[in-house]
């Protein structure tokens, strides 16, 4: 059975008290921060894995203690708790946490659009979002299943959802007839597992409209308050971690494999490769250009609070200046 | 180029490249075919081998499957409790060694009204049994493969192979079977309530397929259901690369077109670049599918491995071809010398031969072959032109003998004739020129003239028959015989009467003779003649500038002895008169185009130069004739004569 949880909380323990016992030392200058990304290490995090181990943090003024991500330790209760600092989330996972009352910011939006999707055999005759109807679907749960269902809501389909795990196994066995991806991961998984491009039928869900802005950084608001310099040093020294990892794929991915290899995290370098050239399309502007990297545009932080509104999974909406800082454009 | 080499040569490149190709396409075609033979035998052998392995590692993990099925077997149809369960999988667990943890887990509700979870479970911690309650709202089975994936499919399963949460080392599947109530349910059959699930650890597999040999460095290679390295001799693809990740790597559509059909369950065996070997190195896969499990197994062999034999052997064989073609060459070689060897030598004997060496020796021929019988022939060749040279130098010396006699008999035919013009200076009352060309060093024409007394001159011209010695023999005798003949008184038909009975009495070779024969009265100018078959000698009238012809009936002089008379004819000469004779070489002499000079010419000539000194007019004829005949030969003697009568005395 997997229990990944024990090795996790361990790893996670073992960076703390290095993290610790470098602080101790004193480093000269330096504000201590920590940061956890919403997941296991892997090339979705690539520009902070980067920025971390080549001292771009320092370089910025931050000793960070770098909080290896996972189901065990999910950001938003470590930044409630106090247990990190910054923290990757996705835009509507922030939003919903915000509407229940957690006091979050946005100091960056890091992925701009939305890579999630439906994938399907093209045998199973599924090649419009019609031919959905009546099938076995599984979404993963939680609000990850959000743009799925507004998708849904969207084609008005009736299908039989099923609920998602980690692992694309229920697909590849024939469980369900359409699974959901993100692009630049369980995508590729599938198609490393043995099924070609050509034999999947994809519905992106930036295609059909339904588009919500993916990992971005956070802080508490009040941390934010305390030092906002800090927490936009933050934010930019992550920005500069991603250009490096753009114009250094290589290193970049060795150096997330490193840290995956730390946790235990099963790798192949084509994959990690894939989903940094693939993270690469969703952070930078269409064009390639860096000029809006890290900004959270304002319809989009609208579009997806009235689609969370719409689903009822939000009330209240926080204003736009005040779930969001600008801190690229400073 | 090749045809200026000389013949071994030849033979040489020939034969050599003709043999070399069809010792190459031999070669090939063996290559080719034990290649075959070779690739067939691997294919077997890793099958054979592949089987072995399938069944030993299915022959254990089918053993945990039917421990699964015995349970389930067991909660379908019997009633059960708590209590039940725990001892139940205790029992399995004390039973099954390969077990590594054993687990009940059943669907919200179902087994207690009050338990969302409920999934005891029992596993191996080094030689101790522990216990754990799965599901939690962090560990919610329910969506965990092992669990969700059986009952989605209704179907048992092994799941994608894991890493245990004990160790980053132990590798675990689990196999999980979906069960239904003992109890009927409300609505439909038998409910679907959960999922028995037994965990392996997979570490054995290692074991197994590291012990799995192929040739020098072939090995074994297990693969999960999405392709996933299971086990490999290279620890760092374990669970982290999967055969499609290795093709992308490579960039190789061979190798993922392998992996497409190693985990849709196919058997093959193909050739691959790579994969656990270094880049670019081929080698051949074997794979086969472990059924049940979905997952499959692959065995790799270098390629180079694989035919180390065929490659020694065929080095040998190339080897062997080298060797064969070296000594073919020196077979060739020491064939075309001793082809060629007579006929250098017969080559060098020719250019001695044509310098005129015949007397070199040709080394006898020591074979009855072609070569032989050139040489054969050669010798003959060269003996037979010794011969004729022999003869032809005798001959060439008997010829320059006659030439030489010839040339005295000549001299003595010359000496027969008068050749001092004037013949009789102190005699005015006429004039007499002669000349005489024999066609041959001899000649039959003959010409005479002498006093019968004083004031008779005699005066003849004859042509015999043929020409040459025979004819130079007739001439002398007949020129003795008509002088022997003359005498005072006698006429010119008596005389040629007595000559024609004398010649035709002992002639036995039937020559002949044309005679004029005429006496000149110097006195009076009269001239008696008769003539025995000769052209008819030309009297030339100065005071009527008229031609008169000669002629007298008789004929030829020396054939006929019995009967033969001759007739006498008279003409007399007045002053400036003059008689032309002459033989039939000068009318009958011929120009290219097969004409004859004839008679007319002859008259022509005499009557536009009658006033020419009588040496002026012969030699003008001879001119003539000459010039008429041109480049042809010469065919028979030209004989001319003229006496001219000056004066008539007193």
């Amino acid at each position: 059975m997997r229990h990944i949880k024990p090795i996790l909380a361990l790893l996670a323990l073992a960076v703390f008290q290095l993290a610790a016992a470098v602080a101790a030392f004193g480093e000269g200058g330096l504000t201590e921060a920590s940061f956890v990304p919403q997941w296991l290490p892997q090339a979705q995090f690539a520009g902070y894995y980067v920025a971390y181990d080549k001292g771009i943090y320092k370089k910025h003024g931050i000793d960070l203690k770098l909080i290896t991500g996972g189901p065990e330790n999910p950001p938003s209760p470590l930044l409630q708790k106090g247990k990190a600092d910054f923290a990757t989330m996705w835009l509507s996972t922030a939003i919903q946490m915000r509407a229940k009352g957690q006091k979050l910011v946005n100091i960056a939006q890091i992925v701009r659009r939305s890579s999630q999707m439906l994938v399907a055999r093209k045998t199973s005759g599924i090649v419009t979002p019609q031919d959905l109807n009546g099938k076995k679907v599984s979404l993963w749960g939680g609000d990850s299943s959000t743009q799925g269902m507004a998708f849904l809501k969207k084609y008005n389909l009736t299908v039989k959802l099923v609920n998602q795990s980690d692992s694309v196994n229920l697909f590849m066995h024939g469980a369900v007839d359409a699974a959901s991806a993100m692009l630049y991961n369980e995508y590729h998984t599938i198609i490393n597992s043995g099924l070609d491009p050509e034999e999947l039928t994809t519905f992106s869900f930036y295609d059909h409209g339904v588009n919500f802005p993916e990992d971005g950084l956070y802080v508490s608001e009040e941390r934010f308050a305390a030092d906002p310099e800090l927490c936009c040093a933050f934010a930019r020294a992550s920005i500069e971690g991603w250009l490096y990892a753009f114009a250094h794929p290589d290193e970049a991915v060795d150096i997330v494999m490193k840290y995956m290899f730390k946790a235990h995290v099963p790798s192949n370098k084509p994959h990690q490769m894939w989903m940094l050239v693939k993270m690469k399309g969703l952070i930078l502007d269409g064009n390639g250009t860096t000029t809006q990297i890290g900004v959270l545009a304002k319809e989009d932080y609208e579009r997806t609070t009235a689609l969370l509104k719409e689903g009822g999974l939000i009330e209240t909406t926080a204003a736009f200046d005040s779930f969001y800082k600008d801190c690229v454009k400073k | 180029m090749l045809k200026n080499r000389g013949i071994t040569f030849k033979l040489i490149f020939l034969l050599l490249t003709g043999s070399t190709v069809i010792f190459a396409l031999i070669f090939m075609y063996n290559y080719e075919l034990t290649k075959k033979i070779i690739l067939r035998n691997a294919e077997a052998n890793a099958k054979h081998i592949a089987t072995i392995t399938v069944n030993k590692i299915e022959g254990i993990l089918k053993l945990v499957e039917r421990a699964n099925h015995n349970i389930v077997y067991f909660i379908e149809r019997t009633p059960y409790t708590k209590a039940d369960i725990d001892e139940t999988l205790r029992y399995i667990m004390e039973n099954n060694n390969e077990i590594f943890g054993a687990a009940l887990a059943f669907e919200p509700r179902t087994i207690d009204k009050g338990l969302h979870y409920f999934a005891p479970y029992y596993y191996r911690r080094g030689d101790t049994l522990k216990f754990k309650a799965l599901g939690s709202e962090n560990d919610n089975y329910f969506y965990q493969d092992w669990y969700q994936i059986p009952m989605e499919l209704g179907s048992p399963l092994w799941s994608e192979p894991y890493y245990d949460s004990d160790g980053p080392d132990i590798i675990m599947s689990t196999y999980s079977v979906p069960f239904r109530s003992s109890a009927p349910g409300q609505h439909t059959g038998k409910p679907f309530i959960g999922v028995m699930a037994t965990d392996v650890d997979l570490n054995w597999l290692h074991e197994t397929l590291s012990s799995v040999k192929m040739y020098k460095t072939g090995y074994a290679f297990l693969i999960s259901r999405n392709g996933t390295i299971v086990t490999h001799p290279d620890k760092e693809l374990i669970m982290n690369e999967s055969i499609f990740s290795i093709a992308e790597a490579r960039a190789d559509k061979n190798l993922r077109a392998i992996a497409k059909a190693m985990v849709r369950g196919e058997t093959g065996f193909k050739q691959i670049e790579g994969f656990g070997l270094g880049k670019g190195q081929k080698s051949w896969i074997f794979y086969v599918p472990l059924k049940s499990e979905g997952w499959a197994l692959g065995l790799i062999v270098p390629d180079e491995e694989l035919l180390a034999d065929i490659t020694s052997l065929h080095k040998k064989v190339i080897a062997l071809v080298f060797a064969g073609v070296a000594l073919l060459s020196i077979l060739i070689a020491s064939i075309s010398v001793s082809i060629t060897r007579p006929l250098r030598r017969l080559v060098a004997a020719t250019k001695d031969i044509a310098i005129g060496n015949l007397d070199i020796e040709i080394p006898p021929a020591k074979t009855k072959d072609e070569i032989g019988e050139l040489t054969n022939s050669f010798v003959y060749m060269k003996t037979a032109l010794k011969e004729y040279i022999r003869e032809l130098t005798e001959a060439t010396r008997a010829k320059e003998h006659i030439d030489s006699e010839l040339k005295i008999a000549h001299e003595i035919q010359m000496s027969f004739l008068h050749k001092l013009f004037p013949p009789f200076p102190d005699r005015v009352e006429f004039d007499l020129f002669a000349t005489i060309m024999p066609a041959k060093e001899v000649g039959g024409d003959f010409y005479d003239f002498f006093f019968i007394d004083e004031a008779h001159l005699c005066f003849i011209i004859a042509d015999v028959s043929g020409k040459g010695v025979p004819a130079s023999l007739f001439m002398a005798m007949t020129k003795t015989l008509i002088k022997a003949q003359t005498a005072v008184g006698l006429s010119p038909d008596e005389i040629l009467f007595n000559v024609n009975r004398n010649l035709a009495k002992e002639n036995n070779v039937n020559m002949f003779v044309t005679i004029f024969y005429g006496i000149l009265n110097t006195d009076t100018g009269e001239v008696e003649f008769a003539n025995g078959g000769h052209n008819p000698p030309l009297l030339y009238k100065k005071d009527t500038a008229e031609l008169i012809p000669l002629e007298t009936g008789g004929i030829v002089v020396g054939i006929l002895e019995d009967g033969i008379t001759f007739d006498k004819g008279t003409v007399t000469m007045a002053e400036g008169d003059f008689i032309l004779m002459y033989t039939d070489g000068v009318t009958e002499a011929i120009n290219e185009r097969d004409e004859e000079f004839g008679e007319e010419r002859l008259m022509r000539l005499l009557r536009d130069n009658h006033d020419k000194t009588i040496r002026a007019l012969v030699e003008l004829i001879n001119e003539e004739v000459a010039e008429f005949s041109g480049t042809q030969p010469q065919f028979d003697d030209i004989t001319l004569m003229v006496l001219k009568y000056e004066t008539i005395d007193n």
